[in-house]
């Protein structure tokens, strides 16, 4: 017994298909082979290569005695097993002993059927290394294989399938140019490949440095978890009369809540990311997220408690009402992706009006910048009548002159545009007709264009449109000067990721929805990917949208073409909730 | 003037040029030894981040294409697009580096197991023999499973690239055991 230990890989695969001694003894053989591969895990390729040996000994007992140890072997050995064999090298051992052309004919039918029986199993156990399949549907094709056997369900293990190892090395299209440079032998062509590997090496470095923030991100959540946990105890305690609760304890449970919910919002990004790559790590931050709605409803009270000051505060200064109309977000907040609990959508919006409060205090000569918009709101009232008045004729005498056109222009459109187009045109007589909507533009131009300094930004969360490729495309709730009480403004933001330039970026939108009328910013641009030394450039659109009727979601349907070495363009849909502009003015 | 003796012994057909693909893992020695093969300065040597390709001689029709991939597990995927073409195989081994022997080993099976370098000959560089602690090239015939080794000519020999001992007579083992050009 002392010697085992000592005795090398050779010694047990020899005793794993001796004829002479029992099938315990064998088994035996056989479990310290695979204690072997987990300690030693080279230890796999050594046994496999052993047992292909075996498998043409010219006696027919022993090469029946290593199909069964293989079987064995590949039930319990692990990945390092299933890798090994699944190489045309073994596989081609297999094939040998059952193909009419090597030793098929040598070959006894009973061994034949097990060999043929064990590749049906693994080509169905084994899925995620393809050539098992490819080897048994081509003996099939080639008629060594008539029939599959007769297998039950039992017989079948079900193996884990190993992470997807996701490689930048794993894109076709520079594995191809890869290969024409360095089948070049032209110096230049050399350097270009030598750059080439060289990028393409930081990136998956860079890929690296985001798992293992990623990681680090996770188990801070956790902690934070149990600290929000333990502080609650301690209340609770301290509610029965043990422990002591403190003040301190209050701030910091705030705190840790905060961040808490910080760090969600940065997980459901994470959660997008790896669902898009079918990542095994996704369950995890799921669970990590459910961890966290179990921590945060408790919450609930003093969110509740929050508003109370709030209000008292905002009736108190009637000046807050009107400034917290120009809030602008102080810092971006990453995508929701749909993720988002309604809840923690109200707690996000009512810290932003708690962090946009405090800052616009020193924001008072900029209110006295925005008099016109105030003049604009004030129109509707009575008080102003004479205001109104002269806004509404200058209007008014804005929108008079295109109207003589209009008859031409209907004409012009109709080779031109869509009959989706025609059928919103003709939706448009009926609100002619009302003389109180006067107040309101009858319609949008055709055109157009985004002028950042007539941009508000809303203080909303922007919505992925897009993120594939490398593309990604943002909407952001703003106000411009198309904004009425029924036309809606936004800005799509388009941005490049990837680490070259793209051509001819152009991005068209629509919709089948007759209750809106769309318009999107047309330009065709450049759009530079990202570079170490500069900023990241982006496309900004300006989109407006003219509701027609009351309605609460809009589908629309956007292609983004680009250029890069190849044509490329990727399309979609996503819906967008239509919110009344005077929630945006809630406090005014 | 010894490598001048070794280039000249080459017996290459028709001008064939001569492809040596230098492999390992990283911090091996195989940049230190390409420069020792053109000899270079190996006082600044950094970790090979692409690949080095020089070709070694140019007399008349004996030209030596040497080419140093980086051997960092980031680089390993890319080895595969250096593999056709190839005349003889040179895997180089830090003898010192005992913890990553399996290591070597497993990489140097999955080499040995490609298609395209099926039949190359394998010259296994013993390197860092200066070093006291470094395990001898018996020992490390025993690690690798050298011995299984029956489909392919293989040699290993031990070396110092730092002080350039033993490289020569590697290269000498390669001239007179090259890839049989018919078999091409």
């Amino acid at each position: 017994m002392e010697e085992e230990p000592v005795r090398p890989i050779d010694y047990w695969v020899c005793r794993a298909t001796d004829r002479f001694i029992g099938d315990e003894e064998r088994i035996k053989a056989l479990d310290f082979i695979i204690e072997s591969i987990y300690k030693q895990p080279a230890s796999a390729l050594l046994a496999v290569d052993l047992f292909s040996h075996k498998l043409s000994s010219p006696s027919q007992e022993e090469a029946m005695l290593t199909i069964r140890a293989l079987d064995y072997l590949v039930r319990n050995g692990g990945e390092k097993v299933h890798e090994r064999c699944g190489r045309y090298k073994f596989l081609n051992e297999l094939v040998r002993l059952i193909a009419p052309k090597y030793n098929g004919k040598l070959t006894s039918d009973a061994l034949k059927t097990e060999i043929i029986k064990l590749l049906f199993i693994w080509q169905l156990s084994i899925k995620h290394i393809p050539k098992y399949k490819q080897v048994y549907e081509s003996l099939k094709l080639s008629k060594i294989i008539t029939d599959d056997p007769h297998v039950r369900e039992t017989e079948v293990p079900v193996f884990a399938v190993p992470p997807v190892r996701s490689s930048v090395f794993d894109n076709e299209e520079q594995a191809v140019l890869l290969k024409a440079l360095l089948s070049s032998n032209r110096p230049e062509d050399l350097e270009t490949a030598n750059n080439l590997i060289k990028t393409l090496v930081e990136t998956e470095e860079h890929k690296l440095v985001k798992i293992h923030e990623r990681r680090k991100k996770l188990d801070h959540a956790i902690n934070l978890c149990n600290q929000v946990e333990h502080l609650r105890l301690d209340k609770a305690a301290e509610t029965i009369g043990l422990g002591n609760y403190s003040p301190d304890n209050e701030l910091t449970l705030q705190r840790v809540t905060n961040e808490l919910i910080q760090l969600q919002e940065l997980f459901y990004g994470y959660v997008n990311e790896l669902a898009e790559n079918n990542d095994p790590c996704l369950e995890e931050v799921l669970n990590i997220n459910d961890q966290i709605n179990r921590v945060l409803p408790e919450n609930e009270t003093p969110k509740c408690g929050n508003r109370a000051p709030i209000s008292a505060r905002t009736q108190l200064d009637p000046e807050n009402q009107e400034l917290l109309v120009f809030n602008t977000p102080t810092s971006e907040v990453p995508p929701k992706n749909g993720f988002c609990d309604p809840r923690d959508l109200e707690g996000s919006l009512l810290n932003n009006m708690i962090e946009s409060e405090f800052v616009e205090e020193p924001k008072i000569v900029p209110v006295q910048q925005m008099t016109p918009v105030l003049n604009r709101n004030s129109s509707a009232s009575p008080r102003a009548s004479g205001d109104s008045s002269i806004f509404e004729t200058d209007f008014l005498a804005g929108k008079r002159l295109p109207e003589p056109l209009k008859p031409p222009t209907l004409n012009e459109l109709k080779p031109n545009t869509t009959t989706i187009t025609l059928e919103a045109l003709e939706v448009l007589v009926p609100p002619m007709s009302p003389e109180p909507t006067s107040l309101s533009p009858k319609a949008i131009p055709e055109k157009v264009a985004l002028n950042p300094s007539s941009i508000i930004m809303r203080n909303r969360v922007p919505i992925e449109v897009l993120y594939s490729k490398g593309m990604r495309i943002l909407l952001y709730y703003c106000q411009s000067d198309m904004t009425v009480s029924n036309i809606h403004s936004y800005v799509l933001v388009i941005q490049n990721h990837n680490n070259f330039t793209i051509k001819d970026v152009n991005l068209s939108l629509k919709t089948n929805d007759k209750n809106v009328i769309i318009r999107l910013q047309d330009s065709v641009n450049n759009l530079a990917g990202f570079n170490i030394f500069g900023q990241q450039e982006t496309i900004n659109l300006l989109l407006c949208i003219q509701q027609l009727n009351d309605v609460k979601d809009v589908e629309l349907d956007f292609t983004l073409a680009y250029k890069k070495s190849l044509e490329s363009a990727i399309s979609g849909s996503f819906t967008l909730p239509i919110i009344p502009e005077h929630i945006f003015n809630i406090n005014f | 003037m010894g490598l001048i003796d070794v280039l000249k012994s080459f017996k290459s057909p028709s001008g064939r040029e001569i492809r040596i693909l230098l492999l390992g893992l990283d911090n091996a020695g195989k940049t230190t030894i390409l420069k020792q093969l053109s000899s270079e300065d190996v006082q600044h040597v950094t970790p090979t981040k692409g690949f080095n390709v020089k070709t070694v001689a140019a007399m008349g029709d004996i030209r030596l294409n040497v080419w140093d991939i980086g051997g960092q597990r980031s680089i390993r995927p890319y080895w595969s697009n250096y593999y056709e073409n190839i005349d003889t195989l040179i895997f180089v081994i830090d003898s010192n580096d005992k913890k990553r022997f399996d290591e070597m080993n497993i990489e140097l099976g999955e080499l040995l197991d490609e298609e395209k370098l099926r039949k190359v000959p394998v010259l296994i560089f013993a390197n860092k023999q200066d070093l006291v602690t470094a395990a001898s090239s018996e020992e490390i015939t025993r690690k690798l499973n050298l011995d299984l080794l029956r489909d392919r000519t293989w040699h290993i020999q031990a070396c110092s690239a730092l002080k350039n001992e033993g490289i020569n007579d590697g290269i000498t083992w390669v001239a007179s055991n090259l890839k049989p050009a018919s078999k091409k």
